[in-house]
C-alpha cells in the first residue's frame, strides 16, 4: 500500500473511521512506545500456550487504537493459537446483550470456525463425521430448537455443513429478532452448564487435533451502554470465564474507573490497558519517544514533505496522543490546505483544523466541567468520581501511565480551561 | 511535487448569508475521500440545507448526491445504503442525512452500534445537525463522533439575517413537480414550522400559512389523514387568534380531506360553515372554492342536479377573480355531472375547455384528472379502445405528481376497459394494482368500488364464490361510508349471482332494495333495474344481465375524479 504523495492522497489515507487491518495494517502499523502489545503477547504465549484458559480484559480510550492493536495481535499469534473472532456487534444484538448470548455466540462461532472447509481439509479425515456429531445435534436441537429456520437440503454426511448453515441462519435471526432471542434465552437458561460443556468439548478437540489452543477475540463487548456492560461483567463474570479456552474481552474504559472494577478485575486473570501515547510527561516536559512515534505514524502514511514541520509538530501535540485524533487532524488540515489551493499542510491550516476540534469539546462541556478540569490540570491526579469518569469517557481528560497512572486535560482545550479558571478567580 | 489547481469552482457558490469556505472544504473532503468519509454540517435553520445540497451537487457532479430523511419509521441509514445502486461514479455517492432526532433519542445509540458497518461503505455521508444535536452526538455517540472527519458550519449567526432567510423560504410557493421535490418541500416547511414554533416571536400568520402548505402537500399525495391534521392545526390557530377568515379556510381544508376520505356528510357540514364565513368576510375566491367543493360532494352522493347548482354558482366567481386553475377544475366537474347524467357530448365540451385551461396554466394534476375523465366519456360512448389513449396519457402524469388516489382511479378505469374488452385477466391485473393504493390512500368508497370490480371480473370468469366474497366486502364498506350509489351497484351484482344460482327469492329481495336506492338517488340505472326486477319476478333467466352488470361497474368509475 503506497503512502500519500499529494494532499488528495492524504485525505484518502487518513481516514478516522477505520482501524488498520489487512494490507493497511502491514503497511502502516508501527509498534507503540513501550510496546504494550508485547506484554499481552508474552502473557498469552506463556500461560495460554501452556493450556491455561486465561481470560483477559482489554481496554483503552475511544480512538486510542484498540481495534488496530487487536488486529495486530491476531497476526502475531495466529500461527500458535486457533483464533476465533466473535464480534458481538455483528452476530448478536448490543442493545440487550446478555452473558447467555455471548456463550451462544462463542459456541456457534467456534463450531463454525472448526468446521470451515479450509480447517477441515487439514484435519484428520473422519473428524466431521465422528467427533462433531454430538455437538452438532446439540446445536441443532437445543440451541436452534426454538428457532424456526428453513431446513437445508440434506447432502449426505455433510452435516457439519448443514449445522453451519443453520448456525448462520441462527445468527441472522438472533441478532435481528427480539422474539427469537427471548425464546433461545429461555431455552438456555437452565442449560448454561451443558452449553459450556459442549464449548469445552469442541475446544479440546481443536487443541488435540490441530495442536493449537483456542483463543477467542471477543470484540465490541466494550460498546454496550455502561449499565448493560456492568450487568454483563459484574453479575455474570463466572459464566464469562467458565469455559476452558483463552479469551480476550474488550472492556469499556468508563467502567474501569468505577468502584465495581475492583470486583470485576479479580475474577479475570489479567487486565491490559492500552495506554494513551503521552506527548508530554506529567511535569509538562515533552516526551520525545512518544512524539517521534506519532511523527513516524504520519510518515508511514504520507510523504513528510506534504507537511510543514511546524504544522506537523502542532498537530502531534494537539492530538493528545490519540491516534484517531491525529489522523483526523491531519486529514482536516489537508482539506483546509487543498481548498486554499496549497500543496502542503501549512501551520495555518493545521491551526484551523485544531480549532474545529476544539469546538466539539466546547459543545460538550458544562460550566462545572471546567472547574473539574482546572483542578485535574493542576494536580494531574486520577480519581474515581462520576465527573472524572465522564470526562475520561469524553476524552476531555486523558489518562496516561508511566508507573502510577495520571491524567491531564486534552491539549486542545488546555488554554481554554486556563482562561476559564482565570475568569472565575477574577470574578 | 506540482501544486494542484486551487479547488474553487465558478458558478457554484452559495448565497451570501452562508460561508463559502465551509462549502469549499466540504467539497474537497467529499471529492477526495474516495474510501468514504463522515462529515457533519451544522445549521440553525432548515432554510440553508437545500441551498448547500444544490450547490454541492453541482460542485461534485457527476458524483451522485442523494438524501435520507430520518422519521419515526425510517431509522436505519444502513438499510438505505445497502440498496443504493452499485454502479455510478467510482461506486460512490454522497448522502445527506437529515432530521436525525425525528428517529427518536435512540438514533445516537443506533449510530454508535452501526458505525463499523457504516464505515464499510465508500460513501460520503453528510450528517446535518443543529447545535443542540451536535452536543447530543458528542455525549451519546462518542465512538461514532470520534470517527467523523470535518465539522462544517452553515449556521447563520446574525439574527436579522436568520429571520430574513427563514421568511424568504417560508413565503415560497408550493410546487407539485415530482416525489423528490415533494419530500424536499415537506422537509423544509415542516422544519421551518418547528423553528417558528420554538422561537418566542412566532408570527401566527406564518404558522397558519406553513400548516396550509404542509396540508396541501399531503393532500396532493392523497395522505388525507395528515392533511386533516394540518387543517385542524390551522383551525386551532384561527380560533386562538379569533380570525374568522382563517377559520373558513381551515374548515374548507378539513372538509376537503373528509370528502376525500369518503366522509361526505361530514365534509358538507364543514363546507357549509365555511361558505357562510367566506361570504361574511367577502372572500370571493374562497367562496368559489367552497361552492365548487360542495358541488363535488353532492355529485359524489349522486345528487347531480344539486351539484350542478353549486358549480354554476362557483364558475362565474372563478372567472370574476381570474382564478384560471379553479375555473378549469369547476369546468371539469360540470363535465363530470353531465357525464353522469348521460349527456356525454355536453360533458366532452366542458372537459375540453377544462383541459385547455389546465395545460395553459401548467396544472399537471388537473390535466391528468380531465384526461382521465375524457377517457371515461369515450368509454361510456362505447368506444372500446379510445378511452385507453386518454387513460394512458393520464397515468404517467398522476405518478409524476405523486397523486396516489388519481393513479388508483386511472388504474381502475383501465381495468374496466379491459373487462369490457373481455380481457379479464388483464382487467384483474389493473384492479389488483389499484387496490393496495386505494387502501393506502384510505378512500373507503373507492376501495368498495375496486372490490366490486374485482368481484365482477371473477363473476364473469364463472368463479361465483370468489366473486361473492369480494362483493360482500364491497357492500359492507359502501354501507359503512354511506355510499348509496355504490351500495346499489354491489347489491345488484350480488342479486345477479343469486339469480345464476337460481335463488330467485333472494335475488328479487336484493333487487327490490336496489330499485329503492336508485329511486332515492336518481340513479341512471333505475329504469333498467326496474326492468330486471320485473323480469326476475317472472322468473325469467337473465342471460343479458351480465352486460348490464359490466356497464354498471364501469359507470361507477365515471365518478372517480381523482
Amino acid at each position: 500500500m503506497k503512502r500519500a504523495d499529494d494532499l488528495a492522497g492524504v485525505i484518502r489515507l487518513f481516514d478516522p473511521r477505520k482501524p488498520l487491518s489487512g494490507e493497511a495494517l502491514q503497511a502502516f502499523y508501527i509498534d507503540r512506545p513501550g510496546n504494550p502489545l508485547q506484554r499481552m503477547q508474552t502473557y498469552l504465549q506463556g500461560l495460554g500456550l501452556a493450556g491455561q484458559p486465561v481470560k483477559l480484559l482489554f481496554t483503552g480510550h475511544v480512538g486510542s487504537g484498540k481495534s488496530t492493536e487487536l488486529n495486530r495481535l491476531a497476526t502475531l499469534l495466529k500461527s500458535r493459537f486457533f483464533i476465533v473472532n466473535l464480534d458481538v456487534r455483528r452476530s448478536l444484538n448490543l442493545a440487550d446483550l446478555t452473558y447467555v448470548d455471548i456463550l451462544l455466540g462463542l459456541t456457534t462461532s467456534l463450531f463454525h470456525r472448526a468446521t470451515e472447509t479450509d480447517v477441515l481439509v487439514k484435519a484428520p479425515a473422519q473428524i466431521a463425521a465422528e467427533v462433531w456429531e454430538d455437538v452438532s445435534l446439540f446445536i441443532e436441537r437445543t440451541i436452534l430448537g426454538p428457532v424456526h429456520l428453513p431446513t437445508p437440503s440434506k447432502t449426505g454426511a455433510e452435516f457439519s455443513a448443514k449445522v453451519n448453515l443453520l448456525a448462520a441462519g441462527f445468527e441472522a435471526k438472533f441478532s435481528q429478532e427480539t422474539s427469537t432471542r427471548q425464546a433461545v434465552r429461555e431455552q438456555m437458561q437452565g442449560r448454561v452448564a451443558e452449553l459450556v460443556d459442549k464449548l469445552d468439548f469442541v475446544a479440546r478437540q481443536v487443541r488435540d487435533r490441530y495442536k493449537r489452543p483456542v483463543l477467542f477475540f471477543i470484540e465490541n463487548t466494550d460498546k454496550p451502554d455502561l449499565d448493560t456492560a456492568r450487568a454483563l461483567f459484574l453479575n455474570h463474570t463466572h459464566s464469562l470465564t467458565a469455559f476452558e479456552a483463552a479469551a480476550i474481552y474488550t472492556f469499556p474504559v468508563g467502567l474501569r474507573y468505577s468502584p465495581d472494577f475492583t470486583l470485576i478485575k479479580d475474577l479475570f486473570d489479567h487486565h491490559f490497558v492500552l495506554p494513551n501515547i503521552k506527548v508530554n510527561e506529567r511535569d509538562g516536559s515533552e516526551s520525545p519517544e512518544c512524539t517521534e512515534h506519532l511523527r513516524r505514524a504520519v510518515e508511514l502514511r504520507a510523504d513528510l514533505g506534504l507537511l510543514d514541520p511546524d504544522a506537523l509538530d502542532t498537530i502531534i501535540h494537539a492530538s493528545g496522543g490519540l491516534i484517531r485524533t491525529l489522523i483526523r487532524l491531519v486529514q482536516g488540515a489537508a482539506v483546509h490546505a487543498l481548498s486554499a489551493g496549497q500543496d502542503q499542510i501549512t501551520l495555518e491550516s493545521a491551526l484551523a483544523a485544531i480549532s474545529e476540534e476544539r469546538a466539539d469539546y466546547i459543545a460538550a462541556l458544562s460550566a462545572d466541567d471546567y472547574t473539574v478540569l482546572a483542578e485535574r490540570m493542576r494536580d494531574k491526579e486520577l480519581s474515581s468520581d462520576e465527573a472524572v469518569e465522564r470526562l475520561l469517557q469524553s476524552r476531555a481528560l486523558m489518562e496516561y501511565a508511566n508507573g502510577t497512572p495520571w491524567c491531564d486535560v486534552h491539549p486542545v482545550i488546555r488554554d481554554l480551561v486556563k482562561e476559564r479558571a482565570k475568569e472565575d478567580s477574577t470574578a | 511535487m506540482t501544486a494542484p489547481p486551487p479547488e474553487r469552482d465558478s458558478g457554484t457558490t452559495l448565497p451570501s448569508h452562508l460561508r463559502q469556505g465551509e462549502l469549499d472544504r466540504l467539497a474537497v473532503l467529499l471529492r477526495h475521500a474516495t474510501g468514504g468519509a463522515w462529515a457533519v454540517a451544522l445549521y440553525n435553520t432548515v432554510a440553508v440545507r437545500d441551498d448547500v445540497m444544490d450547490t454541492l451537487r453541482r460542485r461534485l457532479s457527476p458524483l451522485p448526491v442523494h438524501d435520507f430523511t430520518f422519521t419515526s419509521e425510517r431509522t436505519n441509514p444502513l438499510a438505505y445504503l445497502e440498496q443504493l445502486p452499485k454502479e455510478g461514479y467510482e461506486k460512490r455517492a454522497i448522502i445527506f442525512l437529515y432530521d436525525l432526532t425525528r428517529a427518536g433519542e435512540q438514533v445516537w445509540g443506533f449510530l454508535e452500534m452501526q458505525r463499523e458497518a457504516l464505515a464499510e461503505h465508500p460513501h460520503g455521508l453528510v450528517f446535518w445537525l443543529t447545535l443542540e444535536e451536535r452536543g447530543e452526538a458528542v455525549r451519546s455517540a462518542p465512538n461514532f463522533w470520534s470517527q467523523r472527519s470535518g465539522v462544517f458550519d452553515f449556521t447563520i449567526a446574525d439574527e436579522a439575517t436568520l429571520a430574513q432567510v427563514r421568511g424568504q423560504w417560508a413565503g415560497s410557493a408550493v410546487r407539485f413537480a415530482d416525489r423528490a421535490d415533494w419530500e424536499r418541500q415537506v422537509r423544509l416547511y415542516q422544519g421551518l414550522l418547528e423553528e417558528y414554533e420554538q422561537s418566542e416571536e412566532a408570527a401566527a400568520d406564518a404558522l397558519f400559512d406553513l400548516h396550509g402548505k404542509i396540508g396541501r402537500l399531503h393532500y396532493a399525495v392523497s395522505d388525507y389523514r395528515r392533511a386533516t391534521q394540518s387543517a385542524q392545526r390551522q383551525l386551532a390557530l384561527a380560533e386562538k387568534g379569533h380570525n374568522e377568515h382563517w377559520r373558513a379556510i381551515a374548515l374548507t381544508n378539513i372538509g376537503a380531506a373528509y370528502d376525500s376520505l369518503g366522509k361526505r356528510r361530514q365534509a358538507l357540514e364543514y363546507y357549509e360553515q365555511a361558505l357562510l364565513i367566506m361570504r361574511e368576510v367577502g372572500d370571493r375566491s374562497g367562496e368559489a372554492t367552497t361552492l365548487n367543493n360542495i358541488g363535488a360532494v353532492y355529485d359524489s352522493l349522486g345528487e347531480r342536479r344539486r351539484a350542478l347548482e353549486y358549480y354554476e354558482q362557483a364558475l362565474p366567481i372563478r372567472r370574476e377573480v381570474g382564478d384560471r386553475s379553479g375555473e378549469a377544475t369547476t369546468l371539469n366537474n360540470i363535465g363530470l355531472v353531465y357525464d353522469n347524467l348521460t349527456e356525454r357530448r355536453r360533458a366532452l365540451e366542458y372537459y375540453k375547455q377544462a383541459l385547455s385551461i389546465s395545460r395553459e396554466v401548467g396544472d399537471r394534476s388537473g390535466e391528468a384528472t380531465t384526461l382521465n375523465n375524457i377517457g371515461l366519456v369515450y368509454d361510456s360512448l362505447g368506444e372500446r379502445r379510445r378511452p385507453l389513449e386518454y387513460y394512458e396519457q393520464a397515468l404517467p402524469i398522476r405518478r409524476e405528481v405523486g397523486d396516489r388516489a388519481g393513479e388508483a382511479a386511472t388504474l381502475n378505469n383501465i381495468g374496466a376497459v379491459y373487462a369490457n374488452l373481455g380481457e379479464r385477466r388483464r382487467a384483474l391485473e389493473y384492479y389488483e394494482r389499484a387496490l393496495p393504493i386505494v387502501r393506502e390512500v384510505g378512500d373507503r368508497a373507492v376501495e368498495a368500488a375496486t372490490l366490486n370490480n374485482i368481484g365482477a371480473v371473477y363473476d364473469n370468469l364463472g368463479e361465483r364464490r370468489c366473486a361473492l366474497e369480494y362483493y360482500e366486502q364491497a357492500l359492507s364498506i359502501s354501507r359503512e361510508v354511506g355510499d348509496r350509489s355504490g351500495e346499489s351497484v354491489t347489491l345488484d351484482n350480488i342479486a345477479m349471482v343469486y339469480e345464476e344460482d337460481e335463488n330467485y327469492v333472494e335475488a328479487i329481495h336484493l333487487l327490490e332494495q336496489v330499485v329503492a336506492i336508485d329511486e332515492a338517488i336518481e340513479h341512471p340505472d333505475l329504469e333498467s333495474d326496474r326492468v330486471t326486477l320485473a323480469r326476475l319476478r317472472k322468473r325469467a333467466t337473465g342471460r343479458g344481465l351480465l352486460t348490464v352488470l359490466a356497464k354498471k361497474a364501469q359507470r361507477w368509475f365515471a365518478r372517480l375524479r381523482g
